[in-house]
């Protein structure tokens, strides 16, 4: 079989300007990813408000590591990855893939060649699978988008070889999605996110819809991936016990913010935003002898159209004062690699 | 798409069927000799009983009522069930072959089935229903007879029949009789043969106009579905301009100022060409709202946003993940929609916007009016036949939706 480069069509110097030791493979510098709220009526439509889905994101991937992304249902984290691969024009910001703005004017050969190296695995298996197409197509497809002269028997050899390697058999590639479980669609899912070689993937919570046992054999499949393939994730879940599992690095996110970013180990030792010392206070411990406060927080999370103003957080927050009202923290280095955005964090 | 499809078969599934023949020690090759052989060792027997009855049969029948030579008869009777032989063997041949392909081989070595595309389990729930089976196939034979009719011909359908004789009837307005099973019209032509004809028009004009409505309701739908904005309300307010126009006036309008207008060229267009042109362009609004709706619904869907993560154009998203998935409401609307042509046809030709030189059913009961009183016959054999037809098409599009309806997905 040819190598994968004789079919690149373009010499990417693209990404030629890019030091993997020195910069971030991907960054979002001040994202938002507002949706216009419109009155309709029956001549005009009127935008009336927004919602801030996603309000002013910073955060960055190291080439090699997992970044886990948590938050609340609806805090805006689906968005973000959306935005971050050009399912969604973002309203303002910017995110730079290797260097290069993702939202720049674009050729489409430079467009495929950025799509080649970041992909997305979708949070539900059932509809992230067109049910009408045979699972050698769904996986053939980048294939056939990226290397049209590629013969037919080397595609599909590819596809087989990529089946076995997220432990598919052969026999499956002439089967039709609704003939799998949803562990096996995650993997297929897996299996064409894996086609083109990318270097970074982006999990919106690839887990969440499985059963618990199923989860395990999926994480488990990812992190050989990532080892194999010396792959890039940023892994989007709900559930902290799974993020601390995984990740090399933690984004806490709260209504379209992120509100501490620090390595695994030490944002769940020395936690310093008050969100996320409520947050980890919430995971069930496995030792009920060890006492811990859960801290209850009050009223629900606020709507992401009446964002409040100042630290979104401020509502809720214990430690609130004045200044926590009026002014929006910036996310700020408090440590080596520990960023947080608060007005009185915890250190 | 043929190609691509032998080609997959041909790697994939070939290769997976090469190791089961192996392992049965079967020719290692599917050439048509080996599968000749497979089928000639499991069925022969089976098949030689069936036509040596077959044989003996006719032998000793037509011995009894054929006044002719016994080698004659000998020789009938042996290529009747020659041909009964080999029509078994080739069926069974087939058979064999469509079931080797609905195989597929583990790794393991274990024989699997292969998983049903969607199609073919509404083809199972299709053959399922009594009613539909039914009307599938009165739609399959009406066109057939539409397309075939020429042979099928007792009669000219456009020449008087010879006059009155006691025997056989015939003249003008004969009642039916053995010789014109339908009688004959006002002029007297004979009108079984003028019934069998008048299918062509209907069905032409049936699906011709559904083909062309389809085409414009569907790409407008699509687009205006898939692209949004701008494009979508401007397609919206022209279909919801064009379903609020009175369908019939227009039609009519049409059709006369085509017909009888002052333009010379427009007057060459052929009747039947006039009445598809004007139900395809005013008959494609349904069908346009229902495509923008499912197109919008389907575009939500993560299987869109992964092809468009993967940097599929929008030509390929539209016509390879979104097309397919609403083609199942697009067919059964379709089938509805060429009832509704045939309908329309027969009413436009019968309130005598036809012409009189096509033959078609709507035409024909007008032409019967004036003798309505003493022959409702010829009334009513051309209106049982387009009620017919259009029954059989609009039970069939409600069959349809019934087998493709998730809601009953097994
Ligand atoms: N296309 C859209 N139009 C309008 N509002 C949207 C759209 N997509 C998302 N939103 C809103 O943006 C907010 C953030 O949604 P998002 O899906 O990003 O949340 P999430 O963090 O992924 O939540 P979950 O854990 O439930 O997946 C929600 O309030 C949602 O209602
Ligand atoms: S900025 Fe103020 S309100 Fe916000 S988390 Fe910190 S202490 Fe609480
Ligand atoms: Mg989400």
């Amino acid at each position: 079989m040819r190598s994968f480069e004789e079919y690149e069509v373009i010499d990417t110097d693209l990404f030629s300007a890019w030091d993997p030791n020195k910069f971030p493979i991907l960054e979002t510098k001040n994202l938002k990813k507002w949706f216009p709220v419109a009155e309709q009526s029956l001549l005009y439509s009127k935008t009336v408000n927004f919602i801030k889905a996603v309000d002013g994101v910073n955060l960055f991937l190291n080439k090699g590591e997992t970044l886990g992304l948590v938050g609340e249902s609806g805090c805006g984290k689906s968005t973000t990855s959306k935005t971050i691969i050009k399912l969604e024009e973002p309203t303002e910001g910017s995110v730079y893939f290797k260097g290069i703005d993702m939202f720049q004017p674009m050729t489409r050969v430079e467009e495929l060649a950025i799509k080649r190296q970041i992909q997305m695995v979708f949070q539900d298996p059932y509809a992230s699978l067109n049910p009408r197409r045979m699972v050698l197509d769904i996986i053939k497809e980048p294939f056939d988008i990226h290397f049209a002269d590629m013969p037919y028997e080397e595609k599909e050899a590819r596809v087989l070889e990529i089946l076995s390697k997220v432990g598919l058999e052969d026999y499956h590639a002439l089967r039709y999605p609704h003939e799998f479980s949803g562990g096996q669609r995650q993997r297929i899912g897996i299996a064409r996110a894996l086609a083109m070689n990318p270097e970074v993937i982006l999990l919106d919570e690839p887990v969440s819809a499985l059963d618990v046992s199923v989860q395990a054999q999926i994480l488990n499949l990812l992190h050989d991936l990532q080892i194999d393939f010396k792959l890039t994730y940023m892994f989007i879940a709900h559930d902290l016990s799974v993020i601390k599992h995984v990740s090399d690095r933690v984004a806490v996110m709260y209504l379209g913010k992120i509100m501490e970013m620090a390595p695994t180990g030490e944002l769940f030792r020395n936690t310093a935003h008050p969100y996320t010392i409520a947050l980890l206070s919430a995971i069930p411990r496995p030792d009920p002898r060890i006492k811990m406060d859960r801290i209850i927080l009050e009223g629900d999370p606020p709507s992401p159209i009446n964002t409040p103003s100042g630290c979104p957080f401020h509502p809720r927050c214990w430690k609130a004062k004045e200044v926590c009202s009026q002014k929006q923290p910036p996310l700020e280095e408090v440590k080596p690699n520990h960023y947080v955005s608060c007005w009185f964090p915890e250190i | 798409m043929l190609r691509v499809a032998r080609e997959k078969r041909k790697t994939v599934f070939e290769n997976n069927v090469k190791a089961y023949m192996e392992e049965h020690r079967l020719p290692p090759s599917m050439s048509w000799v080996a599968k000749l052989a497979i089928a000639w060792r499991h069925y022969s027997v089976d098949i030689a009983v069936q036509s040596l009855a077959i044989f003996t049969f006719l032998l000793i029948f037509l011995s009894i009522t054929w006044d002719t030579s016994f080698a004659r008869i000998l020789i009938w009777s042996l290529i009747v069930a020659g041909v009964w032989g080999v029509v078994r063997f080739s069926i069974r041949l087939y058979k064999q072959t469509a079931m080797q392909k609905e195989l597929i081989i583990a790794k393991d070595g274990t024989l699997r089935e292969r998983s049903p595309s969607n199609w073919s389990l509404i083809w199972r729930r299709y053959k399922k229903n009594k009613v539909s089976l039914l009307s599938g196939s009165v739609v399959a034979i009406v066109t057939l007879i539409a397309i075939i009719y020429p042979i099928l011909l007792p009669f000219n359908p456009v020449q008087q029949v010879p006059l009155f004789d006691a025997w056989n009837g015939g003249g003008s307005i004969a009642r039916p009789n053995l010789k014109y099973p339908a009688g004959t019209d006002i002029l007297g032509r004979d009108e079984f043969s003028r019934v069998l004809a008048g299918s062509e028009v209907s069905l032409t004009v049936g699906v011709f106009s559904t083909v062309l409505s389809v085409f414009i309701g569907v790409s407008l739908g699509a687009i205006a579905g898939y692209y949004r904005g701008w494009s979508e309300e401007i397609i919206m307010r022209i279909t919801d301009m064009f379903l609020s126009l009175p369908f019939l006036v227009i039609a009519i309008l049409a059709v006369a100022f085509i017909r009888r207008g002052r333009i010379a060229f427009l007057k060459q267009i052929p009747q039947s060409m006039v009445i598809i042109l004007v139900l395809g362009i005013f008959g494609w609004g349904g069908l346009c709202r229902l495509v923008t709706a499912n197109t919008k619904q389907i575009y939500r869907l993560d299987y869109v946003n992964a092809a468009r993560v993967l940097g599929a154009s929008n030509r390929r998203i539209i016509l390879l993940h979104i097309l397919p998935n609403i083609l199942a409401p697009i067919i059964v609307i379709a089938t509805l929609s060429v009832a509704g042509g045939i309908l329309s046809e027969a009413g436009l030709t019968f309130l005598g916007l036809g012409s009189p030189t096509t033959i078609s059913w709507g035409q024909m009961v007008n032409e019967a009016q004036t003798v309505f009183r003493s022959n409702p016959e010829l009334a009513f054999i051309p209106g049982f036949a387009i009620f017919f037809v259009v029954l059989a098409f609009n039970l069939l599009g409600d069959a349809l939706r019934d087998a493709m309806d998730p809601r009953l997905k097994e």
